[in-house]
């Protein structure tokens, strides 16, 4: 329903102009952020100045966390607002079963405009899957060309949980793929007799050198662009804080955020309707002395391994680890997908099973692959995920149809993500009394002490039905802000105490547009500020916030939340 | 090595090291060899390690010293150890006040094997407090165990964490078999010590 989507609704025509996505290999500087020596201290600043029009405010001007002058992903009429889902399984990952083609044909029934296909690292894969999954890639994109097909990895952070790794289509894509994938894998470095498993902690140096590792692999041009978003961050509460940071700040530009929501969004659904009546998301974990952080550890008021509003606890907790990292002024953006393997309520089976009915590994292991799923006819009632873009949506704004584009995008925060189809779209627009222009998501604008901050969001309300048959209805919306306080010293840091709800706004309109503003009046500090909105259906006992879902008892139609990511606004 | 706590006599320590072994196996693991020994367990209790590598420790309880010790080496033959006695000391200390650790065996004398009364599970067991996590536990409480409990000491009490779940029962919100995603990252069994 968001395909092709323009907020600019008097260009709506030009968009279905274009149809083809553009592969070609452009020249490197063009593409390469690093290469320009752009990304310096402060990885999303300066990716987001390359993303500015001419005119903007030079990127070098971007490299201090602190207050400076310069706006960046300035606001504008974004012509192309693509859906998309950076983490689909295959026959190729050993707990899915589908094809490329039948992924990728789903994703765009279901109106997705970009996709990553992201089966999971291993020994298998690295040696025959990435090979095989090329050349399914390079056939779908002829199939499908309205509809960008990225080759990606879901990667077995050493020591940590899992991460989507993004590369663009080019003639190294495979090679540098499973040149990572050998190197720095978790579970091909455990197989490997490396580390002691793909979770244990003694993994965690490889993490860090794996992002650094992808860094240099753009800066020197191998590669045009690569894009690491860390999965399910608190479904075993495996990865840190202290990780998550050193991830970011290893490789800026590269590491650029986590899933704001994992997927597997139907797992929670009960048995008695069907479902297979698990955690939704499949957060049904415990904390495990092995592994799990202890600061994740469940109290008596709250579970980090529990989705709120089917939104990983890192994310939906207002002052929480995701504020705790935007309180530092750096970037760090959110996502939505399907995680998919095997959905709701469908019909078929793996291509290769145990005499237990369960998918056959052994014959994965050998060929890196299962034979094409086959139809029993029979509706599951044990699978928990949706297609791709048939509930979880990343919305980019992006500027062209090219896959770097949409990379670089990405990479400048310009992502929107919603559950269920509640919100078509929107436009974010923060304004001050010293940039009245103003910025968009994952930017950064300035104010002079005293001044006036706008904040403007212009919400397309859903104009039809989602994939369950219902139009949603927004109910309210959330601006969330918190103060700028710069680098933290320990960097286990998980909470931003004085990040909080500045305004919630009841909606009451059931079509159209609505347009919401506030206004930060005499702004002494640095900030930053974001929204998230909900149907109001499940709310938690203070009214604002996503309630803890119940695990075996969640219907992820009936609790549907948009988050947007921030806008960083310097007092000078 | 080995290394025995003075501290109790029927307390003894140990870090599993760098392993493999999951914890759920490596519970198995001390279960297993404890019935095979002819031990009999008053409590085994996990604890996170973090001087170096995040990993989990052990402290085990018996009126058997001697087979206590036993049992000890054992699993030290198997599993490197890296925590200090002083380490290893303080865990013992925790788990003989109760301040914190978690239960993998204690003393329970109920038939667990599907639902319970929140009540019931107190008086016969001994957790002290059921704990529902964001809200009152509602009185008459059900409590779905399905023969798996793992309480947690909290400042001299051990408390049960539970969730709500379907037909308005509670679980624990530790249960013995959540999704394996992906295969799982362990595929190895309890250890044969």
């Amino acid at each position: 329903m968001c395909e092709g989507h323009s907020h600019d609704h008097s260009s709506t025509e030009e968009v279905s102009t274009v149809n083809v996505w553009d592969d070609s290999d452009r020249p490197l500087d063009d593409l390469t952020i690093s290469r320009r020596g752009l990304m310096g201290a402060l990885g999303v600043a300066a990716a987001a100045a390359a993303m500015a029009p001419l005119g903007a405010a030079p990127a070098g001007a971007t490299t201090r966390v602190d207050a400076h002058k310069s706006a960046v992903n300035p606001w504008k009429p974004y012509r192309f607002h693509l859906s998309g889902d950076h983490h689909i399984h295959t026959q190729y990952s050993r707990d899915a079963m589908h094809t490329v083609e039948k992924q990728v044909s789903k994703g765009a029934e279901y109106g997705l405009d970009w996709m990553v296909i992201t089966d999971h690292g291993g020994t298998a894969h690295q040696k025959f899957s990435v090979d095989l999954i090329t050349k399914d890639i390079k056939t779908a994109r002829l199939v499908h060309g309205n509809t960008a097909i990225f080759q990606g990895l879901e990667w077995n952070v050493p020591g940590a949980e899992h991460a989507t790794v993004i590369l663009p289509p080019h003639t190294t894509t495979p090679s540098v793929l499973k040149q990572f994938e050998l190197l720095f894998d978790g579970t091909v470095l455990a197989d490997a007799k490396k580390i002691t498993n793909a979770n244990a902690s003694d993994g965690e140096p490889y993490a860090v050198a794996g992002l650094k590792w992808l860094a240099d692999q753009v800066k020197s041009g191998a590669i045009p662009l690569a894009l690491m978003f860390a999965n399910h961050p608190t479904r075993k509460g495996l990865d840190s804080p202290a990780e998550v940071r050193a991830w970011r700040d290893a490789a800026p530009g590269i590491a650029m955020g986590w899933e704001g929501a994992p997927g597997h969004q139907a797992a929670g659904i009960s048995t008695k309707n069907g479902g297979p009546g698990s955690g939704r998301g499949y957060y049904e974990n415990a904390f495990d002395e092995k592994y799990s952080y202890e600061g994740y550890r469940p109290t008596a008021t709250e579970n980090p391994l529990r989705t709120y509003g089917g939104f990983d606890w890192a994310t939906a907790r207002v002052g929480g680890l995701w504020d705790s990292l935007l309180a530092e002024g750096k970037p760090w953006w959110i996502t939505a997908n399907s995680d998919s393997h095997q959905m709701f309520q469908e019909t078929f089976v793996g291509g290769n099973l145990t005499a237990a009915g369960a998918l056959d590994t052994a014959a994965y292991n050998r060929t890196g692959k299962y034979a094409n799923a086959v139809d029993k006819g029979t509706p599951s009632t044990t699978y928990g995920d949706y297609w791709p873009g048939y509930y979880s949506r990343t919305i980019v704004s992006s500027t062209s149809k090219s896959y770097v584009t949409l990379m670089k995008a990405m990479q400048s925060g310009l992502i929107l993500t919603t559950h269920g189809g509640i919100i078509d779209g929107a436009d974010i627009r923060i304004t001050t009394s010293d940039d009245l222009q103003g910025v968009t998501t994952g930017g950064r604008t300035f104010v002079t002490k005293g001044g006036t901050v706008t904040a403007t969001i212009t919400i397309d309300l859903a104009s039809q039905p989602n994939y369950a048959g219902f139009i949603p209805l927004l109910k309210k919306v959330d601006l969330i802000s918190g103060p700028i306080t710069g680098p933290v010293k320990d960097q286990q840091t998980m909470f931003a105490p004085n990040t909080k709800v500045e305004k919630t706004f009841e909606v009451s309109q059931t079509s159209g547009q609505v347009v919401l503003t506030y206004t930060y009046n005499k702004v002494g500090n640095s900030f930053y500020l974001r929204y998230r909105g909900s149907d109001g259906k499940v709310l938690a006992a203070n009214g604002v916030d996503p309630a803890m879902d119940v695990v075996a008892d969640s219907d992820p139609w009936k609790d549907l939340w948009f988050y947007s990511n921030p806008v960083f606004v310097d007092a000078i | 090595m080995a290394t025995l706590m003075s501290t109790s006599d029927s307390w003894v320590a140990f870090d599993s090291g760098i392993t493999s072994v999951s914890r759920r196996h490596l519970e198995e693991t001390i279960i297993n060899h404890a019935l095979k020994i002819e031990l009999k367990l008053d409590w085994l209790i996990t604890y996170q390690l973090t001087s170096g590598a995040r990993r989990i420790a052990f402290t085990i309880s018996s009126p058997d010293s001697d087979k206590l010790g036993q049992l000890l080496n054992d699993l030290n033959r198997h599993f490197p150890n890296f925590a200090g006695e002083y380490e290893l000391g303080e865990l013992v200390r925790q788990s003989s006040t109760k301040s914190t650790g978690r239960a993998v065996v204690f003393p329970l004398e109920l038939d667990i094997s599907t639902s319970v009364l929140a009540e019931e599970l107190i008086k016969n067991s001994a957790i002290d407090a059921i704990v529902a996590i964001g809200e009152e536990l509602p009185p008459g409480a059900q409590i779905q165990i399905n023969n798996y409990l793992r309480p947690t000491f909290s400042e001299g009490k051990l408390e049960l964490f539970v969730e709500r779940i379907a037909d308005g029962q509670f679980a624990p919100i530790e249960s013995e078999s959540p999704h394996e995603c992906c295969g799982g990252h362990e595929n190895e069994g309890p250890i044969s010590l």
